[in-house]
Parts: structure tokens; sequence; C-alpha cells
């Protein structure tokens, strides 16, 4: 079945916030970040298949959401690592507490049985 | 505008860039044909995108399926080209209004003052505006297109305690143009005093009127301090101190110490005698006083983004555990 528009727009804000979620513990790189969302998400990482990373953080970054640094890499080039900018940390605790308000609302409306 | 302009020629994928591996390297020749800038430029984006598929597909069974899932997942050639253009001609339009404007509002001010120049205020506003657009498209063209990030070095750092440290400083160009500039600004700074009081021996600044030569002693004050700065700037950086290296002396700072990091003011950052953008360090002294040292980062200085990162981990961290605030308790 084709994807509705609205459903696209719930899954780039779930994806902008399980992003910023995964650089709470601390700067990492493009494909660090990809293994801690996959470890995180389990059996539901299929939801990944629907983004691609470069565009995803680039537009964060442009957005303010997240910066960027390099490092020395392993092969001998720099590798770029990405961090949660001030901003950054604001906006994925806004998105935690819409969720959750979501969240619970769900619960108690259409998850719950009516009476 | 037609971006191939924008790309420097280079027949092939830089050889340090190829993998060996023909599906890699082709996806990197594709995206490569849809990035402009130069070499330089081009190479962050291409080793960002290499790093992922190839760490992807790594310690995969089977290699060729994980490379195909690797591309997909990463993003297309064309998109990537497509968000890296927008982002250079973002950066190319950013310095050319933060520095056009500003260069020309002194040229026009240098002119009201006496510099020789077209007469009627039609006549300054067309060379305002030409002025506006030669300084800040040949700065913006200069850092979106052509400047690339300097590698980060691996250069340990001992001096404060040796360790997983690094260190910061200006790259041997730069430096090399900072003595130029010396040259260049010092000798005209020396012929505007002499002006001053009719003793130009070119006899340039002579015929100057004292308000223009004035003006332009004030500017060179920060053409002359920038680069010195620049010359005197190094940092070492450990993963628990600071020791930066300035023009006004050395500086160490310990990792709690720092409580705020924050970009000055646009008008104090051009007022300032240094160039680039600039952070202000706030840092705690032993009396618990909230002190202040600000420092150049332009992108052409090489471990500059670690430094900001690390200084930007370090005010986090101690604020996250009630060290350092950036107001004391009893401030109110």
């Amino acid at each position: 079945m084709a994807k509705q528009p609205a459903d696209e727009q719930i899954l780039k804000g779930l994806l902008d916030a399980l992003v910023l979620d995964a650089l709470r513990a601390g700067p990492n790189y493009g494909f660090g970040i990809r293994e801690q969302l996959h470890r995180r998400l389990g059996p539901d990482a299929d939801i990944l298949k629907e983004a691609t990373l470069y565009p995803l953080l680039h537009r964060l970054e442009r957005n303010g959401l997240l910066a960027s640094h390099h490092e020395p890499g392993e092969r001998g080039s720099p590798r770029k690592y990405y961090r949660l900018t001030p901003e950054g940390r604001e906006f994925l605790q806004r998105r935690i507490r819409e969720w959750a308000r979501v969240s619970a609302l769900l619960q108690r409306t259409l998850l719950t049985p009516a009476p | 505008m037609n971006d191939s302009v924008l790309k420097s020629a280079s027949p092939s994928l830089p050889a340090d860039i190829r993998t060996g591996d023909p599906a890699i390297d082709r996806y990197l020749s594709q995206i490569d044909a849809h990035l402009i800038g130069t070499r330089g430029i081009r190479r962050a984006t291409l080793l960002e995108a290499r790093d992922f598929i190839v760490d992807a597909s790594t310690d995969a069974a089977d290699r060729d399926a994980a490379i195909l899932a690797a591309t997909r997942e990463f993003g297309s050639p064309a998109d990537i080209g497509s968000i890296q253009r927008r982002e250079r001609h973002g950066m190319l339009l950013k310095i050319a209004l933060a520095t056009g404007p500003a260069f020309a509002l002194l040229m026009l001010l240098a002119q009201v003052l006496g510099l020789p120049g077209p007469g009627g205020w039609g006549a300054r506003a067309l060379v305002f505006v030409l002025n506006m657009l030669f300084f800040g498209l040949a700065m913006g063209v200069s850092f979106a297109y052509a400047i690339g990030t300097p590698a980060p070095s691996k250069t340990p750092s001992t001096a404060i305690g040796g360790g997983d440290g690094f260190t910061v400083a200006y790259r041997t160009s730069s430096r090399t143009l900072c003595w130029i500039l010396i040259a260049v600004f010092g000798t005209m700074q020396l012929l505007l005093l002499l002006g001053l009081f009719g003793a130009d021996p070119t006899g340039i600044f002579n015929a100057w009127m004292w308000p223009l030569i004035t003006l332009m002693l004030f500017v060179n004050i920060k053409n002359l301090g920038a680069p010195l700065h620049a010359l005197r700037f190094s940092a070492e950086v450990t993963p628990g101190a600071l020791r930066i290296h300035r023009l006004t002396g050395p500086l160490l700072l310990q990792r709690q110490q720092i409580a705020t990091i924050t970009r000055p003011s646009y008008p104090r950052q051009v007022f300032s005698t240094q160039y680039g953008q600039q952070r202000r360090i706030g840092w705690r002294d032993e009396d618990g006083s909230l002190r202040h040292a600000t420092v150049s980062l332009p992108p052409d200085i090489i471990n500059g983004d670690r430094l900001l990162a690390w200084l930007e981990a370090a005010a986090d961290d101690n604020a996250a555990q009630g060290l350092n605030p950036a107001r004391p308790p009893h401030a109110g």
C-alpha cells in the first residue's frame, strides 16, 4: 500500500528524534550512529530504510540541531563526528515530551476498549 | 548558477580515497560528479561516504549486498551532491553578507573623509554596491569553494601532561600569508604615520586629510593585529586541560574551569583585532569569578573544530554536574 504523507511526517519526526537521541551519549560518526539506532530499534530497525542518513544528518546540522568536527580516523584520513548542540538537546527534550503526551493520549483512548 | 564553473578540474577520484572495490569506487565517483569546489572541499564529503560504506560492509557475510544496502542507506549521489552544493552556496551567501557590506561601508567612509573617488552620492552608491559585491564575493568564494578544512593532526600534546591530546595551530600556508600581511600593512602603517606629519617619502599619504589618515591607521590596527594574533596562537589540548598561547600571553585552563562558550556579537568581532569566527570562553578562576578569553577559530586552522567540540563538551559536562555555572548562585 502506498505510504501516506501523514505517515511520512510522523516517521520523519520520529527519525529526527531518534538520531538526536543516539548522540545524547556523546559525539559519534555516521556508521556509529547507524549502529546505535539499529541496537535501540531492534526488530523495528526496518523503519530506518525509509530514510537516508546523509540527508538526515546534514539537515539536522543545517537546522542547528547538530554540529560536527573532524577527528583522525583509523584509516589515516579524518572522520567526521556529529554532536548535539544546545538547540538540538532542547529540541529532543521537547519532542520526547510531545511523544509522551501522544502516547498517553493513545493509551487512554484508542488503545483502551470503550466502556 | 552553472555549478560546473565552481568545480576545479580533477579527472578522477583521488588515489587516497579509492578503496579498490569497484562498486564503492563507482559510487564515490558518482557522488564526486555531483559535488562542487576544489578537491579539498569535495574530499570531506567523499571521505564521509567512503567511511560509511566501508564500515557497513567490512564484516558482512555477503559483501556485495552489504555495499548495495549501505549506498542506499547513505543516500543517492544526486541527493548528496544537491545537499553539498546547497551548503556551499549557503556559506558563500553568509560570508559575503558578513564581509561585503562592512568593507563597502569602510570604503564609503574613507571616500567621505577624502579618499580619491567619484564625486556625487549616486556614483558613491554605485561604488558601494560594487565594493560590497567584489569583496563579499571574493571572500565568500574563497571559503565556500576553495579553502578546505585542514585534516586533523595526530600530534600528541605533551606539554601539559601528555596523553590523548592534540595541538591546534594555523597551517603553514596561513602563517606565510600572515607574514605577507604584516609586511604589507606594517609598511602601510608606517607610511600613514609619516603622512600624518607630511613626511611620507612616497608622497601618497601626504595629500590625505588627517581624518582619513586617522581612519586608515585605526583600520590598520586590525589588519596588523590579526596576523600577529594568528602567528602567536596555538593551543595544546589534553582530556583534562587546555593551554592557549596568545599574543597577550599563555593561558592554562583545567577542563573543570570551563563555564560557557559563546559567540561574540558581530560588532564585537568586527572591532576586535582578530580575523574569522570567534568564540568567547567563560571560565572560573580560583576565586570563583567568571573571566573570559576570546579565541578566533577560522576554518583554515588545524584542529580548530576539535578544540571547539572539546570546549563545548567541557562547558556542557560542567553545567550538568553543577560545576562553574554561568552565574554563581549568589548572583541571583
